[in-house]
């Protein structure tokens, strides 16, 4: 059965039930309310990024359901992503967060994890300065406010 | 690329917080760092830090000052600063922002020992 998707900017898209039901939102609303023909509105997913999860979303139709374990290993990893989520996610940094914010509010747990590991792969190994260079960061402190901060956290410096 | 902003940063000495990162809810902004090895998170500040400059400055940085004037020797600011940022911690853990599973990921055994035993006086 064909689910339809509303974005925030009004545009529909109709997906196969088990491509929607990738998300757990948008799975339990259709538990909750049961079939139905109306559009599912999404609020807080523009059309460019929804329709970005459902590429997501169809190329991973088949994956088993990833369960949240609460065992998880905190020590994670990022250096894991398949090929092909990593051609996904070569997208401009708006378009990552906004993925990444859209995994979240869906619901969608091997998007959200793969959008993580993609922002810690961009930071890694990159000095502070190279890093404020890539998120494109303005360092607005004044010397004196710079100074205080270097001064409270030198337990951090590399010695 | 975003254009640039004008947040209050210096990586590698202060809080990590940019435009796009401050979107992002703190469990997000947490999962993202859990991923980092620990040289990165060192060169980043860590979390911690991180934390500080989107949860509470002013509650933490009392925290801080107390700490630093009555518990430690000012003298050692190597002990001093791993007690701050215990404290940040432990404040984390009691506000239900940080799980004390990513915190032990943080950190080295002894400083995760020592952050036991404080958790285990509150």
């Amino acid at each position: 059965m064909p689910v339809t998707l509303t974005s925030l900017d009004d545009v529909k898209f109709t997906v196969d039930k088990d491509v929607a039901e990738r998300s757990i939102l948008i799975k339990n609303m259709i538990e909750d309310v049961g079939e139905s023909d109306s559009p599912i509105p999404l609020p807080n997913v523009s059309s460019a990024v929804l329709k970005k999860v459902i590429e997501y979303c169809e190329h991973h139709r088949n994956d088993p359901v990833q369960v949240q374990d609460e065992t998880d290993d905190p020590r994670k990893r990022s250096n894991d992503i398949e090929e092909w989520d990593m051609k996904f996610m070569a997208v401009d940094q708006e378009m990552l967060f906004e993925i990444i914010l859209a995994a979240n509010y869906l619901d969608i747990k091997p998007l959200l994890d793969v959008g993580c590991k993609t922002v810690a792969n961009i930071i890694k190994g990159k000095t502070p300065e190279e890093i404020r260079k890539t998120f494109n960061i303005v360092n607005d402190f004044t010397p004196e406010e710079e100074a205080q901060i270097k001064k409270e956290n030198e337990w951090a410096e590399d010695r | 690329m975003a254009p640039p902003v004008n947040t209050k940063v210096v990586i590698g000495h202060s809080p990590l917080v940019t435009s796009l990162f401050d979107r992002l809810p703190i469990e997000v902004q947490e999962q993202i760092f859990s991923r980092l090895p620990q040289r990165d998170l060192r060169q980043c500040v860590s979390l911690v830090n991180m934390q500080w400059h989107t949860v509470s400055r002013r509650h933490l940085r009392r925290i801080a000052r107390w700490k630093t004037i009555n518990t430690r020797s000012p003298n050692n600011s190597h002990i001093t600063a791993h007690t701050l940022a215990q404290d940040l911690l432990l404040y984390q853990i009691q506000t239900g922002l940080v799980s004390t599973l990513t915190c032990n990921f943080f950190f080295d055994s002894t400083l995760e020992t020592e952050l036991l035993w404080d958790f285990a006086d509150l």
